[in-house]
């Protein structure tokens, strides 16, 4: 029906509409602030909205809750069969059991064997790896941090979340890594507090070591950033925030992973 | 911290249309100081419901909606928006250049002969002309009919030609 169109407007009339319409439209930091907050209105809005959206870390505090609970009923259970009947049944040589499967004490504790070769190798614990002296890696670290990826582990150590433990012994190392993790992240958190960097990041990098996949290994990304941007790296910081956001878009951690390194 | 951006998609859609729903705002009377909370708010919506967008349906005739709801919305809380907006200090004024002051003069006229439309026909000049929406999507935004648009507009646009040439007028003696 193109005789019912509308006549087109004159340039004159055009460039008016046009001015006009600059006139009323927003600055361009208007918008880009904009985005950054309907991005966090929109993530507030979800991790209110749906325990799902935040799953890792509703299972976290599941996991950890149900390991301290495991952790009471195992102390619970032993202490009531009677521990010294059982430190002295560790002790005797007679638990060299006739087979290979038997048990052996650790610790004054009952442990299930593994089938061992002939020749033994020296007994390591399966969770906890050898670790450095406490300070040490505060004491070696150089003034300028290297790269960051010594914070994140070269060595493949087994990890508190890498697999369920099964027998009571794996529980309570379990127990005793996630004691662990967090006295490392609270360690970090206080260096950061204070203003003690290097400190802070000598933490990480055990927490890294250490515990590789480990229950808190999200939190170590976040003071990661945040310490990295203290020790004036911002670029790397940035880009390690960009790459966690990128992966976990939606963890509860994420809007402090946003915040950790503005740009000034 | 501006390089972090999560959701591209969104991002892109968001960049394409934010002036776009921020002057229909404007144009659904949301006063200057709620503008940008309020352009917020649609783009708080529009993340939440982009999956019920149809394929074939036009982006901003949907935006268009849910910016009229969104303004309505504010509508009723314009009281306590008033008080906010009375308790803010007045921006410091810029010295103006002349470009500014030509486009800041165009962008009055084009205001004051808006205010003199019915909202009906208002509407579609803006959505048609302004903003650049085809008839069809006028049509759909606004839920008429693509003729009553056209007629709409054609009344419109003739009546936009005479206040031009009013204004072109006027501006010859004011300048000689």
């Amino acid at each position: 029906m193109a005789e019912r169109l509308p006549p087109e407007l004159s340039p004159t009339a055009r460039a008016l509409l046009d001015a006009f319409r600059d006139d009323e439209s927003p600055a361009v930091s208007v918008r880009q602030r904009g985005l950054a907050t309907v991005h966090d209105r929109v993530e507030d809005a979800s991790s209110s909205a749906s325990n799902a959206a935040n799953g890792r870390f509703y299972v976290k505090v599941v996991a950890v809750t149900v390991m301290l609970a495991a952790a009471l009923l195992l102390a619970v259970k032993v202490v009531g069969a009677g521990v010294t009947a059982l430190a002295d049944r560790a002790r005797t040589p007679a638990m060299e059991a006739p087979y290979q499967g038997g048990a052996t004490a650790e610790g004054g504790l009952a442990v299930a064997r593994e089938p061992e070769p002939a020749v033994r190798p020296p007994k390591v614990r399966a969770t906890t790896p050898p670790a450095p002296a406490p300070m040490e890696a505060e004491v070696v670290d150089p003034p300028t941090e290297p790269a960051v990826a010594e914070v994140e582990p070269t060595v493949q150590t087994p990890a508190v979340g890498a697999r369920r433990p099964h027998s009571s012994s794996e529980r309570t190392a379990s127990v005793h890594d996630l004691q662990a993790e967090v006295a490392l992240i609270k360690k970090a958190t206080a260096a950061k507090n204070e203003g003690r960097v290097q400190a802070g990041l000598a933490a990480l990098r055990e927490h890294g070591r250490r515990f590789a996949q480990g229950t808190l290994a999200d939190e170590r990304q976040v003071l990661l950033v945040e310490l990295l941007c203290a020790a004036g790296r911002p670029d790397e910081a940035r880009t390690r925030a960009l790459r966690f956001l990128r992966m976990h878009p939606r963890s509860a951690l994420a809007g402090r992973m946003r915040a950790a390194c503005p740009e000034r | 911290m501006p390089v972090v951006d999560p959701d591209p998609e969104f991002a892109a859609l968001y960049n394409r249309h934010h002036g776009f729903v921020w002057r229909i705002l404007r144009r659904l009377g949301v006063d200057a100081a709620s503008l940008d909370d309020a352009t917020q708010d649609v783009f708080v919506v529009v993340h939440r419901r982009r999956d019920d967008l149809a394929a074939d349906a036009s982006v901003r005739s949907w935006l268009f909606g849910i910016a009229r709801r969104v303004a309505a919305d504010i509508h009723r809380g314009q009281r306590r928006a008033r008080r906010k907006l009375e308790a803010l200090p007045a921006p410091a004024p810029s010295a103006p250049l002349d470009d500014q002051v030509a486009r800041t003069e165009a962008a009055t006229m084009v205001r004051t002969f808006l205010e003199r439309l019915d909202p009906g026909h208002r509407m579609v000049f803006v959505l048609s002309d302004v903003e650049g929406l085809t008839a069809p999507e006028v049509a759909t935004a606004l839920d008429l009919k693509v003729n009553t648009v056209y007629s709409r507009l054609r009344n419109v646009r003739q009546k936009f030609e005479r206040a031009v040439a009013r204004h072109q007028a006027r501006s010859k003696v004011a300048h000689g």
